[in-house]
């Protein structure tokens, strides 16, 4: 048995261009880089074992090396650069996921694909087989100096999430983790304690980068956070970082992808400001926004309106959410009927204005890019709640709140995110036809992240991360003891759909739970949902191969620059 | 007036005092709690109390304060809430660029502002003198910010010219670095200068009608001399107040001027730390300011006593 | 007085016919200072008049998105097409509000403080004018920003910002001035007609000082209105979805190029709403106290 996606795509052949509501994600300059995934049919004659065969690159269809990327940097300043901590984009970006990497990735339709190692076998439902890929070694610095990159490495690498630091935030995804085993020196073997399907998603996912052993027990979890000690095995090196001022990392000219990178250096040219960003790319002082942020869409049809195919976009749908967080336990959210009324209220298409233009991919509970388990896009439209026009939904929300003893109205107030947030602006008018006032308190970060964090609000309106398996959207956010349940939603009936598919290794049988727990979901709308953070990475024409991911990573190693297309632009 | 310098030399330490004690309470203030905003998303009860310890924070304020003034003096202002690093070190590594912006300010606004105050108040109630008042309201009038924007969306947009972003350090490249700031200096120069051509007109004014003008005017010395020896050293003095006062609104001006054209200053830096409520990086640059400007406005004070001994304090 | 033959003055001298009078005065000899006044009169009636100035519902959502200024929204719409128009109008209001408010309180406040600091003298002054010497050391945006850390970014406490933004400079020029006035020999009559201290204090003093100190308190109501503008600017101002024209200078900037008339509609009030100010501000100081014209 080959691994579990394989089988899945093998069998709902789903096309890739469909996943992403008809988008065309990163196909825009995409040269002929396959993105060839399990489902490959070529078989090692290696007699009875299943491995399958080595993914195999693009043959070289004009890659050009050298050249200096600019891209705009963050506007922030970085965190910690310890995966096992940070989430914040702005420390991805500025070298995080450039100069580790992950054991194995996903690509934007979700099918997983080797990075240092191959996806993995899984001879049983319980056992996954990572084989090492050949030619991977640590960065040539110390204290790893280039050696080769091992299964001890690899077992370390996963474990280290789980490590009993306070300030690791990933450690409960390694729960149903039996065992790491470093069979041999390029098999590493991960046991679960039962079925558990998100398994590899869950190593495929951003954050679990492979620290390295030696620099570790050198400098400890505190050094580990520093940008000067970064080494790992991505394709560059740490360079310099001095935050507002430039940053940049070299070329690593031993990564294991043949070719790779093509282009010598990455700079970060740092710009704070929208009007800032727009003035550097126009001017061409940096080649591409950034691949997370991006720019509004609105700027991006300007742009192309202005440049015409010098330019190009596409969109990037990020796993992270925008959320109305309602907290369940408290007034006057503990009654199931005044949180359907809110959820019946919400004018999704009027959020969407308020994001501003294609800024968000809508959803129900689970998003839709993971198209075998999320609705499409027909299908949400028509649910209640997101269909147009809203009368009916209007009328059944003022009848449910008459029911739940607030027919005359109510008054609250909601925490909010700046920028990300300002779905509050639009919910606050719709929530006006069910006599419902509401008002806002924008607050910094931190505040309404420790709140909410805390339990300690009534309503938060601003953004959540995600992942890239259903199962995070589900037991993480609502089942009862889920590390994201922050509106302490408790539901036996939904505790039990959640934790059936998570060991549900059929594809179609845990569709149909996730279908039914979805609709769970939104019959209890402990939760208003809405949508999936959509950015527009925008980039001039010169830069080939670009691939965008949902979430924090983006791939780099890949990109190359086109000498004559950069000399016709200009 | 050596009795004025002493007593004002006195003050210092007790508003430099005051000044620490509010920002010492300033974080008590804060209805929420700076342990859990550390901890963010890995907040758990247990965590909070555990760092609250490990930072002191559980001990009452009278005991804490010490603690926070002793680190304070050998220059330990505490660890930035969200990088984990001292706030100290980033500070000093922005310093230099809001002194050079300022400087860059200061420079252009009087290079233009002095001399057309001048030419202000020589050529009184005549159309260039009015033309140039009117053009010093209007520039005092128009909001930084919105100026700053104008000056690199309209380029971008119609022309494709925007200024290089991207701090470049003096001494990397002296051209670039200069040419960098002369266009937000030249924007935050605007405001100021308007400021000192209506000072450097009024003083002229006053000071050309003075009995010592009618004098040397009298005794025959020429114009230029009249003007430039006697009239403007003593149109200087509320001058050099203002600039000194007007430090205030150059560190001001910063806070836009760095955000809008992208340069990692102090004032950025400070809009920063509020926006995540990084309160001891914010504690660290109000103390930091707030000593600066007691410090100059002790000197400026100083210097407007020497430079007119008539000028009596109450 | 001796009685020598004057030449007939008009009788009915009514208190409004003074005043016009007065005012035809300062329109001819301070024409900018006039221009300025109708600028303030414009933009105070239309905050005070807002409400029914507006054609629709400022917060009002629709889907009408960045449409440029035509018949239907005089000013365009913005990019959750809510007429722009209400939401500039609406904006004066609240901009024009918190600076009002802030400075009537920093007004009265700072007055009886500087007064009384400068009555009382002795160990109170001094420990009060330190005081005020570390809230006049920060810059204005700095205290500003610290503030707001601090207490949020509630309407009522972006007041109290901004009222802490003028009072200590109101209060140090008040004393300074009330310093000078109680050496005047009326006030020494007073005391020597055995006069109370309250009486001193509202009968004679005051009085004298508050011309003074409104012309200052008119210098500083532009500034104030750019630091409250500013703090809406960088987002640190009032909360959404309030129209504020800081705010919605900056949220204009980002459709500078689709929609340019977003920035630019509350970016020009502002100016006017500023200009006016201090082309008044200048006005009256140039009438009531020549004195003054150097600050």
């Amino acid at each position: 048995m080959e691994g579990y996606w394989a089988n899945y795509w093998r069998s709902q052949r789903v096309s890739r261009r469909s996943v992403l509501g008809g988008a065309a994600v990163g196909a825009a300059g995409l040269g002929t880089l396959a993105l060839a995934g399990c489902g490959d049919d070529d078989d090692d004659d290696d007699g009875g074992g299943d491995k399958p065969a080595p993914t195999p690159r693009a043959a070289a269809t004009g890659q050009v090396s050298g050249g200096t990327f600019n891209i705009s940097g963050a506007s922030g300043a970085p965190d910690v650069f310890d995966p096992a901590i940070t989430i914040l984009g702005g420390t991805y970006a500025l070298g995080l996921n450039k100069v580790y990497s992950r054991l194995i990735r996903y690509a934007p339709d979700f099918t997983i694909l080797p990075d240092i190692a191959e996806p993995p076998e899984q001879p049983d439902a319980t056992t996954y087989i990572f084989n090492i890929r050949p030619n991977v070694s640590w960065h040539d610095l110390p204290p790893a100096n280039g050696r080769k990159f091992t299964a001890e490495d690899a077992a370390f690498g996963v474990s280290r999430f789980a490590r009993d630091n306070p300030e690791f935030i990933f450690g409960s995804k390694l729960d149903p983790v039996d065992n790491h085993e470093a069979v041999d020196e390029s098999t590493y073997r991960l046991t679960t304690k039962f079925p558990f399907a998100p398994m590899t998603s869950i190593i495929a996912d951003d954050a679990w980068m492979m620290i390295n052993k030696e620099q570790n027990d050198a400098v400890g979890d505190e050094g580990i956070k520093l940008y000067e000690n970064l080494i790992g095995t991505g394709p560059w090196l740490r360079g310099e970082l001095d935050i507002g001022v430039q940053s940049f990392l070299s070329k690593n000219p031993n990564f294991y992808e043949e070719g790779e990178p093509w282009i010598d250096k990455i700079n970060f040219v740092p710009l704070s400001d929208r009007a800032a960003r727009d003035a550097a790319f126009r001017t061409k002082q940096i080649d591409a926004s950034s691949f997370i942020t991006g720019l509004l869409k609105l700027d991006v049809i300007a742009l192309q309106d202005e440049f015409g195919d010098a330019i190009n976009s596409a969109p990037k749908t990020l796993s992270a959410t925008y959320d109305i967080d309602l907290n369940n336990t408290r007034e006057p959210f503990t009654d199931p009927r005044v949180r359907k009324a809110f959820h019946l209220a919400a004018d999704r298409s009027q959020f969407q204005n308020a994001w501003g233009q294609e800024a968000g991919l809508l959803m129900t509970a689970v998003p839709q890019f993971f198209s075998a388990f999320g609705r499409s896009q027909e299908e949400i439209l028509e649910v209640p709640g997101y269909r147009q026009p809203k009368d009916d939904d209007i009328a059944e929300a003022k009848k449910l709140m008459e029911a739940a003893g607030h027919g005359d109205g109510l008054s609250l107030t909601t925490l909010k995110q700046g920028f990300i947030g300002n779905h509050a602006i639009a919910f606050r008018e719709n929530l006006k036809a069910i006599d419902v006032d509401l008002e806002l308190n924008e607050v910094p970060t931190g505040e309404w992240i420790v709140a909410r964090q805390k339990g300690d609000f009534l309503m938060v309106i601003a953004s959540n991360t995600g992942a890239v398996d259903p199962d995070f959207y589900l037991s993480d956010r609502f089942s009862s003891k889920g590390s994201q349940n922050f509106g302490g939603y408790e539901s036996a009936a939904f505790d039990a759909l959640a934790e059936k598919q998570r060991s549900e290794v059929d594809a179609t049988a845990r569709a149909q739970i996730i279908r039914e727990a979805d609709d769970l979901l939104l019959e209890d709308a402990p939760h208003i949902f809405s949508a999936n953070i959509v950015f527009h990475p925008t980039w001039w024409n010169y830069l080939k191969d670009v691939v965008l991911v949902p979430g924090l990573s983006s791939w780099t190693s890949q990109l190359w620059i086109d000498p004559d297309e950069k000399e016709r632009i200009g | 007036m050596t009795a004025y310098i002493i007593r004002r030399l006195l003050a210092v330490p007790v508003v430099l005092l005051m000044l620490s004690l509010g920002v010492f309470f300033m974080i008590r203030a804060i209805p929420g709690d700076v342990v859990d905003l550390k901890l963010e998303r890995t907040y758990t009860p247990e965590r909070a109390a555990a760092l609250r310890a490990h930072l002191g924070l559980d001990q009452p304020a009278y005991k804490q304060y010490p603690k926070w003034i002793g680190g304070v003096v050998t220059g330990d202002f505490g660890d930035s809430l969200v990088t984990g690093q001292p706030v100290i070190d980033e500070i000093w590594r922005r310093l230099p660029i809001t002194l050079e912006l300022g400087l860059m300010t200061l420079f252009m606004s009087l290079v233009v502002g002095i001399p057309a105050g001048i030419i202000a108040a020589v050529q009184q109630n005549r159309i260039s003198d009015q033309a140039l008042r009117l053009v010093s309201i209007i520039g005092l009038a128009i909001p930084t910010f919105w100026l700053a924007t104008l000056v690199i969306v309209i380029p971008a947009v119609t022309v494709g010219w925007s200024p290089r972003f991207g701090y470049i350090e003096f001494v990397d490249d002296p051209i670039a670095n200069l040419k960098q700031f002369a266009l937000p200096g030249a924007v935050g120069a605007m405001g100021f200068a308007a400021i000192l051509l209506r000072l450097t007109r009024v003083q002229m004014l006053e000071v050309m009608r003075q009995d010592y003008v009618r004098t040397a005017r009298a005794k025959g010395l020429k114009e230029f001399t009249v003007l430039g020896r006697h009239a403007l050293k003593n149109a200087m003095i509320p001058v050099v107040t203002v600039v000194g006062l007007s430090l205030a609104g150059l560190v001001s001006g910063s806070v836009f001027l760095e955000q809008i054209f992208s340069l990692p200053g102090l004032g950025r830096y400070a809009v920063q730390s509020v926006q995540s409520s990084d309160y001891t990086a914010i504690q660290a640059f109000v103390l930091l300011i707030g000593i600066v400007f007691v410090l100059v406005n002790l000197i400026v004070d100083l210097l407007y006593a020497v430079l007119d001994p008539r000028i009596r304090y109450s | 007085m001796t009685a020598i033959a004057a030449p007939e003055l008009p009788v009915a001298r009514s208190f409004a016919g003074k005043q016009a009078r007065s005012f035809a005065r300062f329109a001819r000899t301070q024409p900018l200072g006039t221009f300025g006044l109708t600028l303030v009169v414009i933009i105070v009636f239309v905050a005070v008049f807002g409400e029914w100035l507006v054609r629709s519902d400022p917060d009002a959502l629709s889907n009408d998105i960045l449409r440029s200024p035509n018949a239907k929204h005089w000013f365009g719409t913005d990019h959750i097409g809510r007429d722009y128009y209400s939401r500039v109008v609406s904006g004066a209001r609240i901009t024009v509000a918190l600076a009002v408010i802030a400075v009537a309180i920093g007004f009265g406040i700072g007055t009886v403080l500087g007064m009384a600091s400068a009555w009382a003298l002795g160990w109170f002054d001094l420990f009060f004018q330190r005081v005020i010497d570390a809230l006049l050391a920060l810059p204005g945006i700095i205290l500003a920003l610290a503030l707001v850390a601090v207490f949020g970014r509630d309407t009522h406490v972006l007041i109290l910002i901004l009222t802490l933004l003028i009072t200590p400079g109101v209060t140090r020029f008040a004393r300074g001035t009330a310093l000078s006035l109680l050496n005047e020999p009326y006030i020494e009559a007073a005391q020597a007609l055995g006069a109370g201290t309250p009486r001193i204090l509202l009968r004679h003093l005051l009085p004298n000082l508050l011309p003074s100190v409104a012309v200052v308190v008119t210098t500083s109501v532009g500034g104030l209105l750019l630091v409250s503008a500013g703090l809406s600017f960088l987002g640190l101002g009032v909360q959404p979805p309030t129209a504020e024209w800081g705010k919605m200078l900056a949220e204009g900037r980002d459709y500078y190029l689709h929609a340019p008339y977003l920035a630019i509609f509350p970016g020009v009030g502002l100016s006017l709403a500023v200009l006016g100010v201090n082309l008044f501000g200048d006005a009256i100081r140039d009438v009531w106290d020549p004195r003054l014209r150097a600050l």
